[in-house]
């Protein structure tokens, strides 16, 4: 066996900080080097970029990237974004957080910066479940799923997340998983160019908690299934684009969405240019 | 430095709130975010139409948990940042003034105080927040919090604030009532160059291994979003190198830093105004537009025989403590008067070595000096929490 | 020396073009490539040796302070890896990383 001297992320990693806080199989490892492997191939200053996330598993992702990092509190990441992108256009503002944080207590904030149409790239990881907590339903559990908190299975109808978001006015929507690395590293990349608010879902396991509950053995088991049911189409219904683990149907990956439109930075220039008097 | 756009030196006739909103770009407040509330909508307002016209960012958001949440991010992001609210917007930004306590970050908060619980009487006077300026957030922290009692007071209490919240580094609160926030009045706007401005204290480069806070110093300057700092803003309790920790030692290093830079300082922060103090046998403490009342119930008292005094706290936060303390030892009786039922008077009580008194006015109305001198003139009761039953 | 990492989206859009004209495959070359482990990162998820397409890796029987079995590659299969780079784009704990031989073996 050879010993690796160091890993080529570790330059972009606060490698001291290594191993993760995350359990063994966690997606959001995934996220996070593929995230880095955008960065690089976007050729963005790292000095631009910041890392913004709320509370959660996801949430701890910032804090493990050698880039300016911002934890703040649960649900009010994208406020925060907004406040910090308006106060200053020219930062690169990644957002990366968990399903539970962006869109069940940050449900509001989220949908309010896509109607605003803010230039942040949001990267939601959906694990199904709050992790952190020990694996609770949210909105996003597919109806049926058995959790901590739903003993004899979900009775409420999950989020289709990418038909929402294109609904709330978003100008990129794309769907990954954590497998396909490759695809979700594309779209990041892609998102750092798109002029506002971009949102990219990744699909993600969570294997001592939604996994376990939903006959899947282990993070494998789970992946596994990513493998055998998604299936890519760009041009796809997002109507019909919910997810489901009942294997009778396919889980819809893809480039959905990319339409821009002005941005709030965009129209709120005009204004000042047009009505300030300082100079 | 002189900036083109700011409010005319001179005399003015103007509200509270036009006046709070006038003072802040003059301290150099550049983001607002807010979301309309009576009695502070009209500092919503003026911002929205003044802010661009001095470069600077308006945005109106989708709640007041948002609106705390975006003048956190543009402060890290370099603006001088202020939001407005009232009571139950109070109630839903405590979450993130917390998150400001922690992480050092300054921003002004404006909350107009109106009745309560709930709802309440949105467009009368109350002061049910006195409480919650201080212990509105869980966990510990040191307040600031500034009650100014007349629209010049508003007006030059504002500049302080922002003053304030960059040289101690955390959300500093301002507590006008509705009557301040509503009521026109002259106030007297000086030269630019008269005022004293803090400007913000930043890091400019970092090695790998530098601490990004120092906790063995009151003041360290912030980094900020996009400098190269690659700093960790941790909302978790955390050390010198911004990484969250479980460690209790490490909580209380941390701590320590958050609460002495406030407790140290006190001197320097602490205002308050005394109105015939020296000789007074009864001794009234009142803040906002009680005092005003207060003072005309003070000067008609003295005129009646009576010995008779005013204490007014500027600053509700940190409290004056050492000050009430000292003229308890001269006074028979102190009388808290607020527009709430029994909040100030908690501490004035902690800290008095005279028997404290509370006179609560229920909020929605602005309470009668008249009423007031007839019920100090009589014998303190003895009994002072008593309900009046079965009426 | 080739970072993996970073240059993955050539070798891919390439990868495509293969299929779809065979006719330039003399301008391809199969790349190699060598594994190197940071084993005290792993946490035995399991993903490195269930998505190496050449199937060349395993787990191992050594056992890190964490206490997780870390992946080694199979006896005899030290010469398989075609520096596609899944386990290090998969693995959750940039325990796991390609170099890529500068000299490649030229396809038939």
């Amino acid at each position: 066996m050879i010993q690796g001297k160091g890993h080529p992320k570790d330059a972009f990693l606060r490698s001291e900080r290594l191993p993760h806080i995350w359990c063994p199989g966690c997606g959001i490892g995934i996220v996070l080097n593929a995230y880095l492997n955008a960065l690089a191939l976007s050729g963005i200053p790292r000095e631009e970029v910041v890392l913004i996330s709320g509370i959660g598993c996801t949430a701890r992702l910032p804090g493990y990237a050698n880039a300016d990092s911002y934890h703040t509190t649960h649900g009010r990441s994208i406020a925060f974004a907004t406040g910090m992108k308006i106060a200053n256009p020219k930062l690169h503002i990644s957002l990366i957080s968990g399903d539970g944080d962006l869109f069940n207590i940050g449900g509001n904030h989220i949908m309010h910066a896509a109607r605003r149409n803010i230039d942040l790239n949001v990267i939601c990881v959906n694990n199904f479940n709050y992790g952190m907590t020990g694996g609770q339903h949210g909105s996003t559990t597919p109806a049926g799923s058995v959790t901590a908190s739903s003993p004899y299975g979900n009775l409420e109808q999950s989020f289709n997340l990418p038909y929402m978001m294109k609904a709330m006015g978003a100008s990129y929507v794309s769907r990954w998983t954590a497998l396909h690395v490759r695809q979700l590293t594309r779209s990041i990349a892609k998102s750092f160019t798109v002029r506002g608010f971009s949102f990219i879902e990744v699909l993600s396991v969570c294997p001592p908690n939604f996994g376990k509950d939903n006959g899947f053995a282990d993070a494998y088991a789970q992946m596994q299934y990513f493998r055998e049911h998604c299936e890519i189409d760009n041009n796809a219904d997002l109507h019909n684009a919910g997810v489901t683990f009942s294997g009778d149907r396919p889980i819809i990956l893809g480039d959905f969405y990319h339409k821009t439109r002005p941005t709030f930075h965009d129209i709120e220039r005009e204004i000042i240019e047009r009505v300030r008097v300082d100079r | 430095m002189i900036v083109k756009g700011l409010i005319d030196p001179g005399k003015h006739f103007i509200s509270g709130n036009f006046a709070c909103a006038e003072a802040a770009l003059i301290a150099g407040c550049r983001f607002y975010a807010g979301y309309p509330i009576t009695p502070s909508s009209e500092i919503l307002e003026r911002l929205s139409s003044r802010l661009p016209m001095v470069g600077g960012h308006f945005v109106e958001m989708e709640d007041e948990i948002g609106s705390m949440a975006a003048i956190l991010g543009a402060a890290n992001a370099g603006l001088k940042s202020m939001t407005a609210t009232s009571g139950p917007g109070f109630s839903l930004m405590q979450e993130n003034i917390g998150l400001g306590m922690i992480t050092e970050t300054p921003c002004v908060v404006v909350n107009e105080m109106r009745s309560g619980p709930s709802t309440g009487i949105p467009t009368r006077v109350g002061q049910g927040d006195i409480m919650q300026a201080h212990w509105g957030t869980h966990g510990d922290v040191e307040s600031i919090s500034y009650c100014p009692n007349s629209v010049q007071e508003m007006f030059d209490l504002t500049i302080t604030a922002f003053n304030s919240a960059e040289k101690y580094r955390q959300p500093v609160i301002m507590l006008p009532d509705q009557v301040i926030g509503h009521m026109s009045e002259k106030i007297v706007v000086k030269q630019p160059w008269e005022y004293e401005i803090v400007p913000r204290l930043t890091i400019s480069s970092r090695k790998a291994d530098d601490k990004l806070v120092d906790f063995s110093t009151d003041f360290s300057p912030m980094f900020l979003a996009g400098t190269g700092i690659r700093g960790n803003f941790e909302s978790l309790t955390h050390d010198e190198m911004g990484y969250p920790s479980n460690s209790s030692a490490v909580e209380a290093k941390m701590m320590n830093h958050l609460l002495g830079k406030i407790r140290d300082h006190r001197d320097s922060i602490v205002e308050f105004e005394k109105y015939e103090t020296d000789d007074a046998e009864t001794l009234l403490v009142a803040y906002g537009v009680t005092s005003r009342v207060m003072e005309r119930v003070v000067r008609e008292g003295r005129n009646k025989g009576l010995k008779i005094g005013l204490f007014r706290p500027i600053t509700i936060w940190p409290f004056p403590d050492r000050e009430i303390r000292k003229l308890s030892k001269r006074v028979q009786r102190i009388i808290v008067t607020e527009i709430n039922y029994g909040q100030y008077s908690h501490s004035v009580r902690e800290n008095s070595d005279a028997p404290v008194e509370e006179m609560h006015f229920p909020p929605g109305a602005v309470p009668d000096p008249d009423t007031v001198l007839k019920s100090i003139s009589k014998p303190a009761k003895q009994e002072k929490h008593r309900r009046e039953k079965g009426k | 020396m080739a970072v993996i990492g970073f240059s993955r989206i050539r070798p891919m859009m390439y990868q495509d073009q293969i299929t779809r004209n065979p006719v330039n495959r003399k301008h391809f070359v199969i790349p190699k490539g060598t594994v190197h482990f940071i084993p005290e990162r792993c946490k035995a998820c399991t993903y490195c040796w269930h998505f190496c397409p050449k199937d060349m890796l395993e787990e191992s029987s050594a056992i890190n302070a964490m206490g997780y079995h870390p992946p080694a590659v199979k006896e005899g299969m030290e010469d398989s890896c075609i520096a596609c780079g899944m386990c290090e784009t998969v693995c959750p704990e940039f325990a796991i990383y390609i170099e890529e031989a500068n000299d490649r073996e030229r396809a038939h």
